[in-house]
Order: C-alpha cells, then sequence, then structure tokens
C-alpha cells in the first residue's frame, strides 16, 4: 500500500464526521407561554409594573408579546390596596400608591390565555453612609477661548479612590447595591447626570462577588454585594473609579458644578438574587455556555417568570472643585 | 468473683480444648500453567464442610480437626484438584491448578469464593479478565473501564467515555486500585479509552457496596485491579495492532523460576501517520516547519521475585501519558538599505509552541511474608502521582540588529502526588474465623495550580516569574480491622471498623466508619445477604459534568468544603444454578452528604485558589435494586444485567442554594439500565461476543421558556435525553502457527447505527423553498426555523485488530 497513512486518516476523519447532529422532536411538558412580571418597589415612590408573555423556546416568533389587557391589582395584608393603570403599549402599568418602608406587598396579576402570577415583597429601608473618605487623582482642565461662540469648557480625567464606610445592622443578612456617578450642572441651569462604567475595586466584599473567569475585570459600573463578610458593622468599602469627562459631551454650555455621587441602594434579597443570577447567565452566555454550568435566572414570581423586589437608596454627594481657567493650548490627548 | 474467674477458666480451657486437636494447612494456590497466584480460589474440606478462600496473593490458611481430610481445591476456569490424606501436624500444602478455559459443564465445583452465594461480602462482582478481553469495544480497543460500565449499578455517563457513576455517586468517588495503590486519573483521550492495558492485567473485583473495612476514602465503590506476576515457566508473550494503537506484551521467568517480570506497552499512532499529512499541509502554508500531534502510550512493568517459601516481593510500575503537541515555525527575510547604499539581507524565525503533557506514574515496592501458617503480613511502600502540564510558547529571532529577539514560555502546571506506606495482616485462627487487620499512612502533595512565566527578552538575564498556588500538604492515616466470620452453618458476617484521619492546612478531619455485610445460607444454593456502609472523603474531584479533560483537578478538603461521608444499606438475595449461573437481586439505598456541585454559570475554566467559592455543598440520595445473572464458565458465557435506580440532589443551605433550594434529579439519573453481553466459543478457531445496552437517557438542563430579558429555566436537569441503545457485535479468528497463536478481530460497534445523544442543544434550521410569484419569477426564500438539536459521536464503526501470541 503506498500510502498507507492517508487511508488510515480519511477512515478516522469519516467515521467522526458521520457522527452528526440531527433535529429531535421535543418530548417534554412545558411548553404553555408564561406571565412575565418585572416590577422594583422603591419606598416613597410609585410602582411601575411591566408585564410580557413568554414564549416556548422552539417558537419561531422572533419578537416578545406585551400584555396591555392585565388585571393587576396591589395587596397589603390580604386587602386590595389599589389597582394598576395601563399606561403604554409596551405593557407598563402604574399605580397611585406610593409604599412605606418595611411593608410586606403582595401583586396578582392576570390575563386571558395566560395563568394568573402572584409575588410578595417586603419592602426595604435606605441603608446607611456614615462618611465617604475619597483621594482625588483627577487631572481636569478648564478651557476658556475668546471665540464667543465657543463656551469655556472642562475636559481631562476623573480618578478617584473613595472608601465609603457603611453600617451595616447586626444580625439580618442585607443586600447593597454600590455605584457612583457624576451630576454636572450648566450655567444655563441643565443638569446631566452620566454612569461611570470604569470602577474597580480590590476590597475582598467586592472581589467575592465575582465568579467569572472571562470577564473578571470587567463590571457594569455597580457592585453587588451581600454584607456576610461585615454582618452588624461598620465596613470601609473600598472602590476606585475613574472616568474621561469633557462638558461638551452632554450640553453646548459653560459648566459651573462638578458633583460626584455615591448611591448605596438596599436590596431585597430578591433583588440581589436576581441580579447575580442575571449577571451569571450573562456571562455563562458569553463564554459560550460550554464550559460553565447552565444558570437559573432567578424569580419570585409565583405561577409565572420575572422578580418582584424592592430597593431604598442613600446618597452621598461629593463636590469636585473645578480648575483655574486657562487659555492654554489644550494638550493633545489619544 | 471467685466462680466468675473459674467460670472463665473454664471456658477459656474447653475453647482451647476444642482446638487443641486442630492443624492448619496452608499454602499459595497458582496456575500450573503460568505459575501465577490465583486471588479468591477456593480450598474447601468435604470431611469437615470447613474452606477457606486465598487472598490476593493467592496465600490461604484453613485450620481443620485431626483425622482424614480431603480437600478440594477450586478456581473458575480451572480443573478442581482433590488431596485426601490423615492429618497430623500443621501442613503446607501449595496447589497449582490446571487451566481449562472452557470445560465440561459437568465437571464444574461451585463457587465458593466471598462473591457468590456462600460469601458475606455483596454488591461486588468479578469479572474473568479474557471475558473483558472478549467483549466487542470502540476501534477494536479493549477497555476495562467500558466492560465494567456494562454491569448493573455502574453508569457510563456520556456516550463513549470512560465515566464511571456507580449506585448514584459522582465520578469521583470511586477508589481505583492498581496493585492496591490508588490511581487519580484513568483514562485518555479526554476519557475515550481508559488506562488499563488489560495485558498487563490479573484480576479484577469492583465493590459497589457492602465495603470491607479494608477499604475506604471513596464514597461510591472500590476497583481492585491486580496486575500479572509473570509466568514463571516460560517467556510468553503477545504483539496487538489495531485501529487506534499497538501494544505488546511480554512475560516470563528471569534468570529462573523464582524471579518472574510482567511488561506490557501500549502507543497510539494516529500522530505519526499523520506527520507526512501536517508535514504537506505546513509547507502548502509557507511554515519552515510544522509538528503536530496527540498521542498517549501505557507502560505497565512488574517484578516478582521469590525469596523464600515464605517471602515475595513485588515491584509494580505503572506509567501513563496524553501527550499533545504543535510546533510552527516560520521563517522569512526582510531587506533593507545600509548606510552605504548597499542592500542588507536578514533573516528572521518565528516559533509558536503548546505543549500538553498528562498522566499517571505509580509505582510499588511490596513486601509479603508468611510470618505463620496463620498470619500473612504485606508491607507496600508506594508512589503515586498524576499530573498535567501545560507549555505555551512563542519566540522570535533574528539577525536584523534593529529587531528585538525575544522568547516567552508560559507553563502552567498541577497534580497530585502521594507517598505512602501500608502495613496489612490476614489472620485466620480458625475456620470460623478470617481476620484482616492493618494500617496505612499517605502523603498527600496536592498541587493546585502553578503557573511559571519564563522570560528571555534579548541577551538579557532570563526572568522567571511564578505565580498561583503553593503545594498543599496533606495526611492520611487509615486503621482497620475486619472479621469474616462463621455463626454457624448457615450464618457469616463480616464485622469491621474504618478508621481515618486527614490533617490538611491545620484542619483535622477523622471518622470512624463500621461496615457490616451478612450472610444466612437459606440452602446450599440460595443465599440472603444485608450489608451497611460509612464512608468518608477527603478529596474532591474539581470536573466538568460531561466529558474528563485534563483540567479536572484533585483538591483537598477544606476549612469551608468539609469531607464527604454516605450511608448505605442494601440486601439482596443470590442464587446459583447448578453451579453454571449465579443470580443475585439487590436493593440499595445510599444517602451521602456534603456532595459538592458547581454553582450555576461556574466556569470549568477557572480553576483556582478561591475554587471554594465556585461550589456549593449539598446532599444526595440514591435508591434502586439490580438484577444480575453471569455465567463464567462454559462455552458460552456472559451476563444479563437490570438496574431500576433513582438518584437525586438538595442543595439548600442558606447561601448555597442550586435549584433554589429544590430537589432535583442528579444528570446520570436514569430509570432503566439494561445490558446483555455473551460470548460463545464455537470452535478452537472461532469466538464470537455481542453486547446491548438500553437505557433511560441522562437529564439536560434547557431553557424551555423565553422572555425579555433572560431564558427561564424552571429546574436544573429538566429534560430526560432520549433513550440510549447501542449493539456491539465482534468475532475472533484463530488459528495455531507454528511459533504461537494468531488472533484476528473484527469488530462492530453501534451495528444498528443509533444515534444516540452526546449533547442536546436548542438550534435553528434554515429552510429554503423555491417560488414562483404571479408574475412569474422564480427564487429561492429561506426560513429561520428553531429547533431542538441532538449531536451523536459515534455512528456504526468496524473495526479490525489483530494478535499474535506466543
Amino acid at each position: 500500500m503506498k500510502h498507507p497513512y492517508t487511508i488510515y486518516i480519511l477512515c478516522i476523519l469519516a467515521s467522526l464526521l458521520f457522527s452528526c447532529e440531527k433535529d429531535l422532536e421535543f418530548n417534554g411538558k412545558e411548553t404553555k407561554s408564561l406571565l412575565v412580571l418585572n416590577s422594583f418597589v422603591c419606598a416613597g415612590e410609585p410602582i411601575s409594573v411591566n408585564l410580557s408573555k413568554s414564549r416556548f423556546f422552539l417558537d419561531n416568533n422572533e419578537d416578545f408579546e406585551y400584555i396591555n389587557d392585565a388585571d393587576i391589582k396591589l395587596w397589603k395584608e390580604d386587602e386590595i390596596v389599589s389597582s394598576f393603570t395601563f399606561i403604554s403599549n409596551d405593557g407598563d402599568y402604574l399605580n397611585n400608591y406610593i409604599p412605606k418602608e418595611g411593608e410586606t406587598l403582595r401583586i396578582t396579576a392576570s390575563s386571558p390565555g395566560l395563568d394568573p402570577v402572584e409575588a410578595t415583597v417586603q419592602l426595604s429601608s435606605p441603608p446607611t453612609i456614615l462618611k465617604v473618605d475619597t483621594i482625588n487623582h483627577s487631572k481636569l482642565y478648564y478651557w476658556t477661548f475668546e471665540e464667543e461662540y465657543y463656551p469655556d469648557y472642562v475636559e481631562g480625567d476623573l480618578s478617584f479612590d473613595m472608601t465609603v464606610h457603611i453600617k451595616d445592622p447586626r444580625g439580618v443578612a442585607n443586600y447593597y447595591r454600590i455605584f457612583p456617578y457624576l451630576i454636572v450642572t450648566y450655567k444655563d441651569g441643565n443638569v446631566f447626570t452620566s454612569e461611570i462604567l470604569d470602577i474597580d475595586s480590590n476590597d475582598p466584599v467586592l472581589s467575592n462577588t465575582n465568579n467569572s473567569f472571562f470577564d473578571s475585570e470587567e463590571n457594569e459600573g455597580y457592585f453587588n454585594f451581600s454584607d456576610e463578610l461585615f454582618d452588624g458593622k461598620e465596613y470601609p468599602l473600598k472602590l476606585s473609579w475613574r472616568l474621561w469627562m469633557s462638558s461638551t459631551i452632554y450640553h453646548y454650555e459653560e459648566i459651573i458644578s462638578l458633583e460626584a455621587v455615591v448611591e448605596l441602594q438596599e436590596l431585597s434579597k430578591e433583588y440581589y438574587l436576581y441580579e447575580i443570577s442575571r449577571e451569571a447567565a450573562s456571562r455563562a452566555e458569553e463564554g459560550g455556555g460550554l464550559f460553565s454550568e447552565p444558570v437559573q435566572i432567578f424569580s419570585n414570581i409565583n405561577g409565572g417568570i420575572g422578580i418582584f423586589a424592592s430597593y431604598a437608596k442613600t446618597t452621598y454627594n461629593i463636590s469636585i472643585e473645578l480648575p483655574e481657567k486657562s487659555d492654554a493650548n489644550p494638550p493633545i490627548y489619544y | 468473683m471467685k466462680r466468675s474467674s473459674l467460670l472463665i477458666l473454664i471456658l477459656l480451657i474447653s475453647w482451647v480444648y476444642s482446638y487443641a486437636q486442630n492443624y492448619t494447612i496452608s499454602g499459595t494456590i497458582t496456575d500450573s500453567q503460568s505459575g501465577e497466584s490465583l486471588i479468591g480460589a477456593s480450598s474447601f474440606d468435604l470431611t469437615s464442610k470447613k474452606g477457606a478462600v486465598s487472598n490476593t496473593y493467592g496465600f490461604y490458611s484453613l485450620t481443620i480437626p485431626a483425622g482424614d481430610v480431603c480437600l478440594q481445591y477450586s478456581y473458575v476456569g480451572c480443573m478442581p484438584q482433590e488431596i485426601c490424606f490423615d492429618l497430623r501436624k500443621d501442613t503446607i500444602i501449595n496447589v497449582r491448578l490446571e487451566k481449562n478455559a472452557v470445560l465440561d459443564e459437568i465437571v464444574v465445583v461451585g463457587n465458593r469464593s466471598e462473591l457468590g452465594v456462600q460469601g458475606s461480602q455483596m454488591g461486588a462482582i468479578s469479572i474473568p479478565i479474557e471475558q473483558i478481553k472478549a467483549i466487542p469495544t470502540l476501534f477494536g480497543e479493549n477497555d476495562l473501564i467500558k466492560a465494567l460500565q456494562l454491569l448493573p449499578g455502574v453508569q457510563s455517563g456520556t456516550e463513549g467515555f470512560t465515566g464511571f457513576y456507580v449506585r448514584g455517586g459522582g465520578p469521583d468517588e470511586n477508589l481505583f486500585l492498581l496493585d492496591g495503590v490508588p490511581l487519580y486519573n484513568v483514562s485518555h483521550l479526554g476519557g475515550f479509552f481508559s488506562t488499563f492495558n488489560t495485558d498487563a492485567i490479573k484480576n479484577v473485583t469492583l465493590y459497589k457496596g457492602g465495603f470491607p473495612a479494608r477499604f475506604g476514602s471513596r464514597l461510591s465503590s472500590v476497583l481492585d485491579i491486580r496486575m500479572n506476576d509473570g509466568n514463571n515457566k516460560k517467556i510468553k508473550g503477545s504483539i496487538g495492532i489495531g485501529i487506534i494503537s499497538s501494544k505488546i506484551n511480554l512475560e516470563g521467568p528471569l534468570f529462573s523460576e523464582k524471579t518472574t517480570f510482567n511488561v506490557s506497552a501500549r502507543r497510539t499512532y494516529f500522530d505519526i501517520l499523520s506527520q507526512p499529512v501536517i508535514k504537506y499541509f505546513g509547507k502548502q502554508e509557507g511554515f519552515e516547519s510544522l509538528r503536530a500531534g496527540y498521542y498517549f502510550y501505557d507502560l505497565n512493568a512488574k517484578l516478582t521475585h521469590k525469596l523464600s517459601d515464605r517471602d515475595k516481593l513485588y515491584l509494580s510500575f505503572y506509567m501513563g501519558d496524553d501527550v499533545v503537541y504543535l510546533k510552527m515555525r516560520e521563517k522569512y527575510e526582510s531587506y533593507n538599505q545600509g548606510e552605504n547604499g548597499q542592500t542588507n539581507r536578514y533573516e528572521s524565525v518565528d516559533e509558536a509552541r503548546i505543549n500538553l503533557n498528562w498522566g499517571n506514574l505509580l509505582t510499588v515496592l511490596r513486601w509479603n511474608r508468611i510470618l505463620s501458617n496463620k498470619l500473612f503480613m504485606n508491607t507496600t511502600a508506594t508512589y503515586t502521582r498524576y499530573r498535567f502540564d501545560t507549555g505555551i510558547g512563542n519566540g522570535f529571532e533574528s539577525d536584523d540588529p534593529e529587531e528585538d529577539n525575544y522568547n516567552i514560555d508560559m507553563i502552567y502546571k498541577s497534580g497530585i502526588e502521594d507517598i505512602a506506606l501500608n502495613l496489612d495482616f490476614d489472620y485466620s485462627p480458625n475456620p470460623n474465623h478470617d481476620i484482616k487487620f492493618g494500617m496505612h499512612y499517605t502523603n498527600h502533595r496536592f498541587r493546585p495550580g502553578v503557573s511559571v512565566a519564563k522570560v528571555m527578552d534579548g541577551p538579557e538575564i532570563p526572568l522567571d516569574t511564578v505565580i498561583g498556588n503553593k503545594n498543599i500538604l496533606a495526611h492520611e492515616t487509615i486503621i482497620y480491622a475486619e472479621d469474616n466470620f462463621n455463626i454457624g452453618p448457615f450464618f457469616k458476617a463480616n464485622l469491621g471498623l474504618h478508621y481515618s484521619s486527614f490533617l490538611v492546612q491545620g484542619q483535622f478531619y477523622h471518622s470512624l466508619q463500621p461496615r457490616v455485610s451478612a450472610r444466612a445460607l437459606i440452602n446450599k444454593d440460595l443465599s440472603f445477604k444485608a450489608a451497611y456502609s460509612y464512608m468518608s472523603q477527603y478529596i474532591h474531584l474539581l470536573s466538568n459534568n460531561n466529558i474528563s479533560l485534563p483540567t479536572d483537578l484533585w483538591v483537598p478538603v477544606t476549612k469551608r468544603i468539609v469531607p464527604m461521608n454516605s450511608h448505605q444499606v442494601s440486601a439482596g438475595l443470590f442464587y446459583n444454578l447448578k453451579d453454571l449461573v449465579n443470580f443475585s437481586v439487590e436493593a440499595y439505598y445510599k444517602s451521602m452528604d456534603n456532595l459538592i456541585e458547581y454553582k450555576d454559570g461556574a466556569s470549568f475554566l477557572s480553576v483556582n485558589s478561591n475554587w471554594e467559592d465556585k461550589v456549593s455543598l449539598g446532599r444526595g440520595w440514591a435508591y434502586g435494586f439490580e438484577f444480575l445473572a453471569q455465567k463464567t464458565i462454559g462455552k458460552t458465557t456472559g451476563w444479563i444485567g437490570y438496574t431500576w435506580s433513582k438518584t437525586e440532589r438538595l442543595f439548600d443551605r442558606p447561601g448555597q442554594e442550586l435549584n433554589y433550594g429544590k430537589v432535583f434529579p442528579a444528570k446520570y439519573d436514569r430509570r432503566h439500565d439494561i445490558s446483555i453481553v455473551i460470548s460463545h466459543k464455537f470452535s478452537e478457531k472461532i469466538d464470537m461476543s455481542g453486547t446491548w445496552v438500553y437505557s433511560s437517557g441522562n437529564w439536560s438542563t434547557l431553557g424551555l421558556q423565553e422572555y425579555l430579558g433572560g431564558t427561564y429555566i424552571s429546574q436544573r436537569n429538566n429534560y430526560r435525553n432520549p433513550d440510549y441503545q447501542r449493539l456491539d457485535l465482534g468475532v475472533n479468528f484463530h488459528k495455531q502457527k507454528k511459533r504461537g497463536k494468531r488472533t484476528w478481530n473484527i469488530s462492530i460497534y453501534n451495528a444498528y447505527n443509533r444515534m444516540n445523544p452526546f449533547l442536546i442543544h436548542p438550534g435553528t434550521d434554515t429552510v429554503e423553498t423555491y417560488v414562483t410569484d404571479q408574475y412569474g419569477n422564480s427564487y429561492y426564500t429561506y426560513e429561520t426555523k428553531k429547533v431542538l438539536k441532538q449531536i451523536s459521536l459515534f455512528p456504526i464503526i468496524p473495526s479490525v485488530s489483530y494478535i499474535y501470541s506466543f
């Protein structure tokens, strides 16, 4: 035989290539669409709800259907507090009841052709920020131009190391979300809020929250965490953030003040579980799902899917001093 | 007080007196042709109806009353031998049994081994190695693990893989002992082939429950594999050539009958045969050189030396590795204009290297000594290692002074290393007691993953950086004692205690594990058995659920991840039909605590120091019943096995909940499992074998509902895959040649080409339709349709192999 290896390889490859993929008939039971209810309740604010319908995973319809004809009620201690009013064709509903801290609320929703759903949540109380220590590494420049049609503008790198001192209640499991953002106020009275996506932390409380291999350096501009490591204590939480800013990005007007805000939210357990499972699902999907366990996105909607959760927030504002105006040529940034 | 003392004295004297007229017959039972010691061979006195079974080294000891005795020695596959004499003193009888592969069914003497009707052991199966070799397999490669997957109570996991799931346990809950030493990685090629070369193996016993006290350290099973000592009469061997690999086995006496050797080696040659093709493609792509390939090999070796009639020395060695390599070298030229206007020519070389290497190494030094005709001692010193090394490198070299030369190598190493010392004793004070006791000490060295970066930047001093975990040392100690004893003619029990301790990073764990196994003989062919075992396990395997990856990592228990333990109760009926077929029906219930599972979304690729954060601790339970009808002698041999089982998990500890803290089925929870294995010898020239397996499908986790923001998974393992079934056939054509025997083997794996599920996943199909519109224009339309897809790995695969034995 002249080329025994060629025949050999062809045989092996042929056997592997013939091993194939085929369509399979689904023989399970869970094919019926479910009502999807999402609502995040904050004490002191009216409650909004979004309702849609899930679809069977083999359903060829690409669009999701919003539910615009639902009957949604809010309950407190087995009594109806109020009904929700339909406000948009995107499945949005609103309630005029203003909930209070510590209240336990139940929501029920029904729509023709779908199983009714219900969920319960206890409203969170705002967390306590004792103080925030900052180290400012920012390099900001405030440029002024002689030409009238150019407004004076702020540009540069905002960079802060922060220590947020949190007071955690003893004996109860607490769940938090922390995120900084920037408030920019312009001479004409306009105020803009800017998200800060580049935040980082080596704090054990926060590094514990990330299970990702692929994108352990990335985040979504906030951290969700629990008090597992500091229950009942005052905890100095460390984080740092950076933002490249240019005042003209938001508004073509002279800037008059800058404020960094640290928002700390107390999340209900349901909210926290929903968030971390959603993030894990997203990471698993990014990694192709082959080398990670499938993720069950948390849901507390009985008879359906979605989340009915609460949060309460506390903010701490830090004023950022604007630099002296200069008419020197701006540096070139890359 | 005086009265009670007198009573004790009288009892003692009467006890001593009752045995004063007894003498002990001891010795070894071996195969007459090869000199191999026979494990579990029976010595039975037809006069007193007392018997004993030879231990792992062929040693037996039988103490019986003086007078006329008629000893019958028997072993499955051998002609029985009877020796009758007047017993007047302690006697040593070394017996050599004549082997006969196909006996007349009439002359077969009953199976009196511990695993059958007569013994107290339950939940254990021994399969003759010849039968394992006869089972048709994938690519014609004999595979011990895949043969055992056909037994009731053992699940194979994913198709084609050597996964081993026993009575609802996980893949890391099995203790694989090669000559008494744990082997950590038992598969090659991602789990397609097992590491055990059947040519080197003498005996295999699988324990699924009713664990004797001498075994421990794992929850679900013990697979006790013993290597051949080597023929002490003449040099024998075999050469096998198959599609995937070739192997050679050589055994025989070394200098004299006192010393024997046995060497077996196996290597795949896909890489060698494919080199010319790879080289060709490399040239086409412009590489100066391109080398790539994959191979695995096994090397088993054993030296046995008989120091005296009482002392024997063994040196066993096993080494097996999987190797993946890739080396690409690209050479190119560059030109530039020199200061004097001349054109300079430079040569540059770019090189990329990948090297993956993983496998086991095992060394055993063993000394057997018959301390007295009732006491046998076994001392063992062992070294075992599993390692996984990855090297990725890149280099650049140029004679252009303006170019920077560099060479970077990233090496990742992980593994486990054990050094152990074992001392075991067999003590047979009288025919009613067979006592085993001993102690084991193991020093574990875990390497959870260390990365080494070697950077050579130009001519400067190389910079080596070590990143990752330090070695973790652990000390495991075991002390055990068991007594296999008779209570009258009908009852027999094995009572034992196994104590183990584990010291790691200042954390000390220990457990006292009672073991009970009892038999009630209903009649000479029918018995009822029951057993209870408590087991603890101090190491975990961090592994992908689906396939065996070399990145699978053994890690010790920690302060947070506590030892796993299990309780198993089982009961069953055992029946022997005319000494030909053994039937057994066993029911079991097993509860397991501190099991680990990966949390939702945890990635298998991220195995590092914080692995503890990626796993949850929970519990599980499994129950079921198993039926086995096994025929190991005669022209037709094989077995029929059926298992009904259920396995579930519950992870509800605060902060570690899986599946909302609710019960979910284990991935390999299969309700029904049937296997039929039959071999038939038509003549000295032809024999055939076939296996058929059917089982319920594994579980998959599917998001069955999609919604805005995600996919809804109602439960972990919420979709039952299609059933699994497969028929394999094999035929051997033997021919006696001048200097040996040649055998052609033709096998067909998956004979009726059943497409079994390896993986199921949601996917899409594109439907093409040819349409003609109202204006007479014809064109294709494409529509995407969502479907559930199944990936199958192995269609019908014929294979052929050639074996020459001499």
